[in-house]
């Protein structure tokens, strides 16, 4: 296994975090390790660790297809800088944020405030409809349902928890409309 | 806003009235925020850039304490003018770089709002020590007004959306600058770093995210901004930073145990020579004044920490070298410096 922050050399050290009791796993050379010392991995920051939670040489044919069509920005190279190209990204990418978000925060939900409304009279930018192409409703949950099944498979029994609270709430939403 | 204005008028965070001062210089917040559909700043092309400065600006205008602010762009900015606003935290290592942006300061530099840094806004409240609660009830207004009217970049399920994924929900940083020469001093540093990352929260140098530590200075912050309420956060930052002044005075009664003497010899002797040295370097200045900070935190010594703290701003680098005549000198740069302490120390001592 290569290490995670150089990619060159042969990863041997091997650091967990635990953020809400989430684990994630860091992967380094010994030289990447030293020069940061173990006990100062939190000064390094996780976007350039980002690489290592999605290795480039394990995107898919499917996701290399992935592209936000409001600013053109491809997964791959999302996955390469760690950066969002717009706030559009987050639908193109949606299917493949999770994991990311939950090894970063340990959590996929946001819970914080929300923006007031906008005041009448203040210049609203053109309208809100989603640039990117997405997959339709129907589409998505037979994806979902396939991820459940692997999960339950590798008894990842919390991921596999949150796709089956996710699938009951887009059936709910499709009934609503 | 000229150079001498800011000099005179040191940022009111920086006045020691809050609590916990001689430990805790400051709290801070931040909130990353986007505006809907535009390229995030390092891929927009300039010109949209450009767009959004006026857009903030209108919107600031609409906020309490930000009603009469002084704006500053980046691009009329030179790197004097940028390593002062950095001095003085308005802007960040990050935005220093940036080519189009702009800060927008708010009255006594008690808020800001960094245009197009890694995110279109981001908009930072600061008060004098250990007060992140009441840095949340100020900064959650100013981000209200705001929003009614700036379309940001939002989705109910991760929350406010930021380049990078980091940041991502509600955007928040909140840190304090903390002062823990006790826990430096008997090595103890890499047990808190430890013990703070599995909480989800990170240690850092005086200017955030990849500087150094100077003085005994830390920035305690959050990590996580996802899945957490912003309350919950703020009160995660506060309980651990008051867990950490905990140990830094266990640390500190510990060595008055040990070698009060000593210890008694270097803070008077840091005294002594920010008085009366002719010739400084900010490193020394930084390192002696973390000494009387201390000598003050165990009543040792008399000087307001307003004093102090205004001092760690004053001797930096930029700071310095506008006041400067000769500007290629590297000695007279620590000549001025040497003055400006002597005044600062001789001011303090006499309004104790």
């Amino acid at each position: 296994m290569r290490c995670e922050m150089c990619k060159k050399n042969e990863a041997t050290v091997f650091f967990q975090q635990i953020i809400n009791d989430k684990q994630t796993e860091f992967h380094l050379c010994e030289e990447c390790a030293h020069e940061k010392g173990v006990l100062m991995m939190s000064q390094i920051s996780i976007a350039n660790l980002l690489g290592g939670l999605v290795e480039p040489g394990k995107i898919s044919s499917q996701e290399v297809e992935l592209r936000c069509k409001n600013c053109g920005l491809s997964y791959p190279s999302f996955c390469e800088r760690g950066k969002f190209g717009c706030s559009e990204c987050y639908q193109a990418f949606s299917q493949k944020l999770s994991t990311i978000f939950r090894k970063i925060h340990g959590s996929t939900q946001h819970t914080g405030k929300q923006p007031v409304k906008l005041s009448a009279g203040s210049p609203k930018p053109e309208q809100k409809e989603p640039k990117a192409v997405l997959p339709s409703r129907g589409e998505e949950i037979t994806k979902l349902r396939q991820e459940l099944q692997a999960a339950i498979k590798t008894e990842e029994f919390e991921r596999a928890a949150e796709l089956r609270d996710k699938i009951k709430a887009m059936e709910q939403g499709d009934g609503k409309e | 806003m000229t150079f001498k204005t800011f000099i005179e008028n040191p940022a009111a965070w920086l006045d020691g009235s809050g609590p916990l001062p001689e430990i805790v210089i400051s709290s801070r917040i931040r909130l990353a925020r986007n505006i809907a559909r535009m390229p995030f700043t390092c891929w927009a092309k300039d010109e949209y850039l450009r767009e959004i400065i006026p857009q903030v600006k209108v919107a600031a205008k609409n906020s309490p304490f930000l009603l009469n602010f002084t704006s500053i762009d980046m691009e009329n900015a030179d790197s004097l003018l940028r390593q002062f606003l950095v001095e003085r935290h308005l802007i960040s290592l990050e935005h220093a770089k940036g080519k189009v942006g702009a800060v927008i300061i708010g009255d006594k530099e008690l808020v800001n709002v960094m245009v197009n840094e890694e995110d279109h806004l981001r908009i930072q409240a600061f008060s004098s020590g250990l007060q992140l609660s009441s840095t949340w009830n100020i900064i959650n207004q100013i981000d209200d007004k705001i929003s009614e009217k700036l379309e940001y970049a939002f989705s109910p399920e991760w929350g406010y959306l930021t380049a990078c994924p980091t940041n991502v929900g509600t955007g928040m940083r909140a840190s304090v600058m903390i002062h823990l020469p006790a826990l430096n001093i008997t090595k103890q540093m890499d047990k808190i770093l430890h013990a703070v990352s599995h909480l989800g929260l990170a240690i850092r140098g005086l200017h955030g995210e990849g500087s150094e530590s100077s003085g005994n200075l830390f920035q305690i912050s959050n990590q996580v901004t996802l899945g957490r309420q912003e309350e919950e956060i703020v009160d995660n930052v506060e309980k651990i930073t008051q867990k950490i002044i905990h140990e830094e005075q266990a640390a500190r009664e510990q060595i008055l145990k040990q070698s009060r003497t000593q210890l008694e010899d270097q803070v008077f002797r840091a005294m002594a020579v920010l008085c009366a040295a002719k010739l400084i370097s900010s490193q020394e200045v930084m390192d002696l004044l973390s000494a009387v900070r201390l000598g003050v935190g165990l009543n040792m010594i008399n000087i307001p920490v307003r004093t102090l703290n205004e001092l760690l701003i004053a001797v930096q680098p930029a700071h310095i070298q506008i006041l400067v005549q000769d500007q290629q000198s590297a000695m007279e740069r620590d000549v001025v410096r040497a003055r400006v302490v002597q005044k600062k120390m001789m001011e303090g001592m006499k309004n104790v």
